[in-house]
């Protein structure tokens, strides 16, 4: 049962999402996607702990975290919508954080929705990836595709049929636009420019896929 | 040390004033959890006008809210305003800070809302820290069903609940 607080967001949550379908931006804030395209030097072999929110302590650190960060998650709008963008994954789907082991510290987190607003979030088979955020000096290929393999492995216990991941990213004509070119070439993949920011859709199973083989590559080395 | 409140209008001000909020939830409530606390800032920052005091270091030490008119008549009810939270940092309570705050809270309302001619305190019952301090100041006229139990409403005319502030220097 939600507390009336909950349903209060969730329902603004549902509005706006229903006012803004035809011109929503999401954004992946993650320009990691730039090293792995550039296969940049290996990090110091660093441990990384990677958890799902769970607690209310957890509810507690994602938020605050995230709202210390608030500037630099790529998310063009106001306050409160940003808010409601942080929030939305806690109410509908699920939300990830990402500590370094030494020193022990929040370095990341990211949250995903399951289902969309226009479809009053019950096509559970789109989740649709809310905020995705990674301290600069933590930003590596393999941390971020242990990060995005724990995400997905989150999707796949929240929505079983899960078949579409969705996310929106600002366009700036940096590298990092080389990952987004990869995961185009994904059977099933396609982009569609929105406004300022470019909507990404891709098959889940081919997403889980591609991740896992780069990782195998990777992990084997160490 | 000297304490300089503004309206939050910068999202760093949002920011800062979340955090703040977040950190200092349990003050609202002792179950009052992040979503809870999320949400209510959501209706601060929509619906009402949100405010923070920082020290000289820059620190926030306190987070106060209001809304022009009533959520209950979709804030068409301009003659009325309401200070719906005040929260102080820990280590500034029982010194001056709390009435400075409300001193300010009542400045800014009046500077910024000329019409409004009733201003109202909402604070949880068992705060009675609250409750006893708004009765300085005004009456108690009501209580109303909050999210975290009983709430007791106070209210008077705003122009008298300045020239109380401003005369009892030593409440």
């Amino acid at each position: 049962m939600k507390s009336d607080s909950e349903r209060r967001v969730h329902h603004d949550t549902i509005n706006r999402r229903i006012e803004q379908e035809d011109q929503r931006q999401r954004v992946w804030q993650d320009r990691s996607g730039e090293r792995i395209a550039a296969c940049a030097a290996e990090p110091e072999v660093m441990e990384y702990a990677y958890r799902p929110c769970e607690l209310e302590m957890d509810y507690a650190a994602y938020m605050k975290f995230l709202i210390r960060n608030q500037g630099r998650l790529g998310l063009p709008y106001p306050f409160a919508m940003k808010l409601s963008f942080l929030a939305g994954p806690l109410i509908l789907g699920k939300a990830m954080l990402l500590f370094s082991e030494e020193p022990y510290d929040l370095v990341g987190a990211a949250g995903f929705i399951c289902g969309t607003g226009a479809n009053d979030y019950e096509d559970r088979h789109v989740c649709q990836v809310e905020v995705a955020f990674l301290q600069e000096q933590h930003r590596h290929p393999f941390v971020f595709l242990r990060g995005l393999r724990t995400l997905l492995e989150l999707m796949k216990q929240e929505a079983p049929e899960v078949a579409l991941i969705q996310f929106w990213v600002q366009e700036e004509g940096d590298a990092s636009e080389t990952l987004w070119a990869k995961l185009l070439q994904l059977p099933g993949s396609r982009k569609q420019a929105e406004h300022q920011m470019t909507r990404y859709t891709v098959p889940y199973e081919a997403l889980a896929a591609y991740c896992q083989r780069l990782l195998r590559g990777r992990e084997n080395r160490y | 040390m000297r304490t300089q409140f503004r309206r939050c209008e910068s999202d760093e001000d949002f920011a800062a004033a979340s955090l703040f909020l977040l950190e200092n939830r349990q003050d609202l409530h002792p179950s009052f959890t992040t979503m809870d606390t999320v949400s209510l800032l959501y209706a601060y920052i929509t619906e009402g006008y949100l405010h923070i005091g920082v020290d000289e270091d820059g620190q926030v030490v306190g987070t106060a809210a209001y809304y022009h008119g009533t959520q209950d008549k979709q804030f068409s009810d301009k003659q009325l305003a309401c200070i719906d939270m005040v929260v102080l940092a820990r280590k500034r309570r029982g010194g001056r800070l709390f009435l400075n705050s409300l001193r300010y809270m009542v400045g800014a309302i009046m500077t910024t809302h000329s019409e409004v001619e009733d201003l109202h305190f909402a604070a949880l019952q068992e705060n009675t820290y609250l409750c006893k301090l708004y009765a300085k100041f005004s009456k108690q006229v009501g209580i109303r069903e909050g999210r975290n139990g009983h709430e007791l409403i106070f209210s008077d005319n705003i122009r008298d609940i300045a020239s109380r502030l401003n005369l009892n220097h030593d409440v």
